[in-house]
């Protein structure tokens, strides 16, 4: 089972133009982010497929997104609201992604962290996709990953620490 | 027209609103909810004329709060707009009566041709 990079760049691009009136663009998998604090927002898939997804971005481009979906001044924003509004990016990033996986698949809440120096792991899985996403001269992340089986050790980590 | 929206991320609901005004309802007084069971306690004091529902959410989820409305026999269009958006989940919605299901990301003109068939 795998998930492509064209998929999700497709499914990303589809929530940007819709939500947000943006185009995407694949940038590859190696594209640095902006500049720091980041946020992370996850949703996980369960079911007939295990596994989850993770958007990444700078926090300042988080706040930029969500002063779009609240139709506010960036200023404006509370931290609260930029979690809220890069969750439900992940939820709806997630859920259409989950659409392309292995059915009945349920879809979680989305998680989210924020800070200058994390890791997010996802033990037992593995990345089976993982891509940089252009929209506005910034850069999205977002990775896929599958769990590897039941008793597997291999850890997978959503993404380097970003201290 | 009274329209209660449903969602835990307070973001969409500003998109919901925002798009139905769009579309012709800036005259409806919008009412929100955090999740199916502020739903259910808002709708039984104050029913609105139309529910619009994600699906996903803390405490109760949408369907959750269809079938509720179901076993109290109340009868309110409801529809759901939400990132649920595979077949198996639009014949859920469906058997538990939803007029429509609209999936995320959506556009004005997504929910007025749903809303069209109400």
């Amino acid at each position: 089972m795998t998930v492509s990079e064209f998929e999700v760049v497709e499914v990303v691009n589809a929530v940007w133009q819709s939500m947000l009136g943006m185009e995407c663009y694949d940038m590859g998998p190696e594209a640095a982010l902006d500049e720091g604090p980041f946020i992370t927002a996850t949703v996980l898939i369960t079911g007939a497929y295990e596994g989850g997804v993770t958007l990444q971005l700078s926090s300042s481009v988080g706040r930029n997104l969500a002063a779009l979906m609240f139709g506010m001044e960036t200023d404006e924003v509370s931290a609260d609201e930029c979690i809220d509004a890069v969750g439900e990016l992940a939820n709806m990033v997630g859920g259409n992604l989950k659409a392309l996986v292995p059915q009945p698949a349920k879809l979680s809440l989305p998680s989210v962290a924020e800070g200058d120096s994390y890791k997010v792991s996802f033990p037992g899985t593995e990345i089976i996709s993982q891509v940089a996403v252009g929209f506005e001269g910034h850069i999205l992340r977002v990775e896929v990953h599958s769990r590897t089986d039941a008793q597997s050790n291999k850890n997978s980590d959503t993404h380097r620490s970003v201290a | 027209m009274k329209i209660l929206l449903v969602d835990d991320s307070k973001a969409m609901r500003m998109i919901v609103m925002r798009q139905m005004r769009q579309i012709g309802y800036g005259d409806s007084d919008f009412v929100e909810a955090n999740n199916g069971q502020e739903a259910l306690d808002s709708i039984m004091s104050d029913p609105p004329s139309l529910v619009l529902s994600d699906w996903n959410m803390p405490e109760m989820s949408g369907i959750e709060l269809l079938r509720a409305l179901n076993e109290r026999s109340v009868k309110i269009p409801f529809g759901f707009v939400t990132s649920e958006g595979t077949p198996e989940m639009r014949q859920l919605a469906a058997d538990a009566g939803a007029r429509f299901l609209v999936a995320k990301p959506f556009t004005a003109d997504d929910l007025q041709a749903a809303l069209g068939n109400i």
